[in-house]
């Protein structure tokens, strides 16, 4: 048995994409996917529950901190519509493509996650039959949550941002620093790294995906919060933590963007 | 009525083997199925328990080294097929190692220790996510750093332990074989 594991896990280091391997895993899953959707509908109140012991003790200053958003925000809302109207005029003027938020997209339910510790990602019930694709950008209201990783004709896989094999181009919201952001794992703040010391960084600034180099993601989509930022004079680049606006614990509903890359985001061709 | 062997008690509801082995397979198919869809979500600082594991370790420890290595093969197999990334056969492997050890291991344990089965859940828990960390660094995967596996290595290990005792009962109900003096004697 320990020979056949080990001859399996060599199989799978040697091969690429679309193996034997991918056949495997693609075949059960497909089969795993009724059972796990049965007992993810059934599970979802216990771990709402589970998740709202676990949070008891920030609720009050969560509580607080989201009455001062909405006085805040009720603000900014009047103000982005009147902003939204203008840059809808402007847009059909100068002939641009729509960004991503009003590309078409698909709700999917998360039916379940990765069983190991050291993997973050989802597997989805929408697949290639709904339109999904490999690598189309997955996200909740509050911002990315990761890119379709395989698609099954039923269900689909979504590597989440926080693997480490995740890299995600990002820029600053406010500012000109670019960078690749990274996943540490579940719980632990996303790395911003290279990004040039010529570029200004502080902490709470917000992260965003960038296209730059025509990457998988359309920019603006939101990633995090800048939570520190370290580097001497002596270094080249910043080292920079990213708190995560998506909790990988707590997804439910995403939605897939059906764009597929390069993102709509730029020009129109003639 | 209960027949006492080789210092267990041999359950005599347990029926043939092959209706033993085919409780195993429900029971490691529900493991799996768990582990995926519901204690995913029951991570404390971001780190689920790993239901299989426990489940095969400790048909390890009751059942010997022959039945904890085939369920550990089956359950980490079934646990790699489903993880979206990640090098398949590596579960099984350090899962049917540990389970080997833990199978043999059982022999010098005193059977009818409370503690026993929660010791050897933690030992190789630990043993087992150490070892699966290294082997996929030195495998090149990419991997978080050091300070992150260490922490994800011990919130499981911690997690485990707690869950055996609660999965203990079910595992030594379908193996049909317990340490004598337990809870539903």
């Amino acid at each position: 048995m320990l020979v056949l594991a080990m001859s399996l896990v060599t199989l799978d280091h040697r091969g690429g994409d679309g193996g034997l391997v991918d056949g495997l895993r693609s075949t059960t899953q497909a089969a795993a996917a009724p059972l796990q959707r049965g007992v993810s509908a059934v599970a979802r109140p216990i771990r709402g529950a589970f998740a709202s012991i676990r949070d008891l003790g920030t609720l009050r200053e969560r509580n607080e901190e989201l009455q001062a958003d909405v006085t805040r925000l009720s603000g900014q809302i009047r103000y982005a519509r009147e902003l939204e109207r203008e840059n809808a005029e402007l847009r059909e003027h100068l002939a641009l493509k729509r960004s991503w938020r009003g590309a078409e997209r698909i709700t999917a339910q998360v039916i379940s996650d990765s069983p190991g510790n050291y993997r973050w990602a989802v597997v989805i019930d929408k697949g290639s039959t709904d339109g999904v694709r490999r690598d189309m950008p997955v996200l909740v209201p509050d911002g990315l949550v990761g890119r379709v990783l395989r698609v099954e004709p039923h269900q689909a896989t979504v590597l989440l941002v926080v693997d480490p094999a995740a890299g995600v181009a990002a820029r600053v919201e406010e500012g000109s620093a670019w960078g690749v952001v990274t996943g540490n794992g579940g719980g632990r703040p996303l790395s911003f790294s290279f990004v040039d010391k010529s570029g200004a960084v502080a902490v709470g600034d917000g992260v965003v995906t960038s296209n730059l180099n025509r990457g998988i993601f359309p920019s603006g989509i939101p990633v995090g919060v800048v939570t520190s930022v370290e580097g001497d004079e002596r270094d080249v680049a910043y080292e920079i933590e990213v708190e995560p606006v998506v909790d990988p614990g707590s997804l439910n509903l995403v939605e897939v963007l059906l764009l597929a890359a390069p993102p709509l985001e730029g020009l129109a061709t003639p | 009525m209960s027949v006492v062997r080789m210092g267990r008690v041999e359950d005599p509801t347990a029926g043939s083997a092959v209706h033993r082995a085919l409780r195993i397979a429900v029971l490691l198919i529900v493991a799996v199925v768990l582990q995926s869809a519901l204690f995913t979500g029951l991570t404390i600082a971001g780190v689920a328990p790993q239901l299989v594991f426990v489940v095969a370790v400790l048909l390890a420890h009751l059942r010997g080294e022959e039945v904890g290595m085939v369920a550990a093969f089956t359950g980490g197999l079934l646990v790699d097929l489903l993880m979206p990334t990640g090098l398949l056969g590596l579960s099984a492997a350090v899962y049917t190692s540990i389970c080997y050890v833990v199978g043999r291991s059982s022999r010098h344990v005193l059977p009818r220790s409370l503690t026993a089965p929660v010791v050897v859940v933690a030992l190789a828990s630990l043993a087992a996510e150490s070892m699966y960390a290294l082997a996929s660094v030195l495998l090149g995967a990419i991997w978080i750093d050091l300070g992150s596996t260490v922490r994800i290595v011990v919130l499981v290990t911690v997690y485990n332990t707690l869950l055996g005792p609660l999965v203990l009962p079910v595992v030594s109900r379908t193996a049909g074989d317990r340490p004598a003096g337990w809870w539903h004697r």
